[in-house]
């Protein structure tokens, strides 16, 4: 029965493997993963400095 | 190979082909099932690794307490502190799904009602669904009653609300909950409300000053000091009061004097022999830590803090808690999901169950065909039986009305149990102890205090029963 455990073992890796290449690319692309030191961490936005200024001014009212 | 053993490969095969073409099917219909594919094949593994490593807590404390044997005691110890390591790692990295519990003698209360609980069933919250998975029709008992009885006293009140400490009652009301969820009417309302939530939430890193991300508060705070370091102590007991003697007595035929190398030579063997469930709870622990990457990769992915989010937006609305949210925990659990099966099942036949803290507020009822944690320990069922079935170890095994009303009280009170602890021997003990939450412990030790006296309890009426058989064939 080795035989067949292992092509058990084989399939569940191959849906193991499409889960992991599915959720890990997020994580990259966000910073939770392989982010440098000086780079900030979160959801990358199209916000640019004057939207910024504004949200900080709406936050302070 | 004999048509027995062909039949068996082939329901192996089958069980993980009906796996895979849910997964298939759900993701082509709608992308979103992938989250609920995680669960399933993350239980799969975790039924596998169960089988595999003979896996339960019940087992471990009985063979101690009744025979002395140390083996599955000391496997699942080393499990824990494996799985501490992987979360360790996990937890320094920022992807980690686990919330620590509050922390109080409440911990030591449940976790005695558990132990004794298990030992009465024969099983363990997970190793009945592993047994459930070999076939063995007690454990399956066991499961019902612990889902029963979960469902049934989350939403207990009428006179049970006099039992209600009046200060465990005004700060429920005061905590200002929406008005469906009624903080004050229910027994275990209040006591969560009331009682648990006021109590200190804390891990070994907090308590140093850490946070829990840092190096140092994962690996030295959380895993050395946590679990590393009792579980040595721990095993230091076992190994001075069940195995030590035996050792020495058979070293003592190899060689005359004895020292102190001796005995740790007698640890690490004791260890060693313990290797199917370490292994067994290696492979737990990756796939423990691993499921918190994925799944909060997938969280990311689709931008969205719990299920309940996911499966609004896929249409399905019944049973979601007023907060949005449905049982999601990102790890390996148990007992949750089978209350909510039961509260669902109850909640269609009329019943109404979401006015409390536990279904209406955080967990919710939804249909256990989507509800992410119900895949889980169904697919861990499956991964069971394929272990089983492909190692010739499955087989239907019928249980007597002896072992019925045994499985019945057991699981009834384990279903107690886990609800005053928030989680049974995986969520309450397993996993909060690996992570470092002060509260895994308390509940551990409530544990085997519960599994001795379980124990002592069950060997009295054992010979009170033989007893009383050898009187009647005397007359």
């Amino acid at each position: 029965m080795k035989d067949e455990l292992w092509g058990v073992i084989l399939v569940v890796a191959i849906f193991m493997g499409f889960m992991m290449g599915y959720s890990l690319p997020p994580m990259f692309e966000v910073g939770m993963i392989g982010a440098k030191p000086d780079q900030s961490i979160g959801i990358k936005t199209d916000v640019n400095e004057d939207m910024q200024q504004y949200y900080k001014e709406l936050q302070e009212d | 190979m004999d048509n027995d053993l062909i039949k068996k490969r082939n329901w192996a095969f089958g069980i993980v082909a009906f796996f895979g073409l849910i997964s298939i099917a759900t993701y082509t219909y709608n992308e979103y099932y992938i989250y609920l594919s995680v669960y399933l094949w993350f239980g799969f593994i975790y039924g596998m690794c169960l089988q595999y490593g003979r896996f339960c807590f019940s087992s471990a404390f009985r063979d101690l307490f009744a025979v002395g044997v140390p083996r599955m005691a000391v496997g699942v110890m080393l499990a824990t502190v494996l799985f501490a390591l992987v979360s360790a790692f996990v937890t320094a990295t920022g992807l980690s799904t686990f919330h620590a519990a509050p922390t109080s003698l409440h911990a030591v209360v449940a976790g005695f009602i558990f132990g004794v609980g298990m030992v009465f069933a024969g099983g363990c919250a997970s190793g009945s669904l592993y047994k459930t998975g070999e076939g063995n029709g007690v454990a399956l008992l066991v499961i019902l009653s612990i889902s029963v009885t979960q469902a049934l006293f989350a939403d207990v009140a009428g006179w049970t609300n006099k039992l209600v400490p009046q200060s465990w009652h005004e700060s429920a009301v005061s905590k200002g909950l929406p008005p469906t969820i009624n903080a004050g009417d229910g027994w275990v309302d209040q006591y969560l409300a009331g009682y648990v939530w006021d109590q200190p939430v804390m891990t070994y890193a907090t308590m140093m000053g850490q946070t829990d991300e840092s190096i140092t508060g994962a690996f030295f705070s959380n895993a050395f000091l946590g679990v590393i370091v009792p579980a040595a102590i721990l095993l230091l007991f076992v190994y001075l009061i069940w195995s030590r003697r035996s050792f020495l007595r058979k070293r003592k035929k190899v060689k005359e004097n004895l020292n102190f190398k001796d005995d740790l030579l007698g640890y690490w063997t004791m260890i060693v022999a313990s290797k199917r469930t370490a292994i067994a709870g290696l492979i737990l622990g990756i796939f423990c830590g691993l499921q918190m990457f994925v799944t909060q990769g997938l969280r990311v992915k689709f931008g969205i803090q719990n299920a309940g989010t996911l499966l609004e937006r896929m249409g399905h609305d019944y049973g979601i808690s007023v907060n949005g949210t449905v049982f999601d925990p990102g790890y390996w659990y148990v007992t949750t999901q089978e209350a909510q099966w039961v509260g669902w099942v109850f909640a269609k036949a009329g019943a109404d169950n979401m006015d409390n803290i536990y279904f209406g507020l955080v967990n919710g009822i939804p249909n256990p065909a989507i509800n992410p944690a119900d895949w889980m320990s169904l697919a861990l069922i499956g991964g069971a039986a394929v272990m089983a079935l492909l190692h010739n170890e499955f087989k239907f095994k019928k249980p007597t009305l002896e072992l019925a009303t045994w499985a019945i009280i057991g699981g009834a009170l384990m279903g107690i149990g886990s609800r005053l602890g928030l989680g049974c021997n995986v969520g309450a003990f397993f996993v909060r102890v690996a992570q470092g939450d002060v509260s895994g412990w308390l509940f551990g030790i409530g544990m085997i205090a519960g599994a001795y006296i379980g124990v002592k309890f069950f060997n009295w009426w054992t010979e009170r029963q033989m007893a009383k058989e050898f009187e009647a064939c005397d007359i």
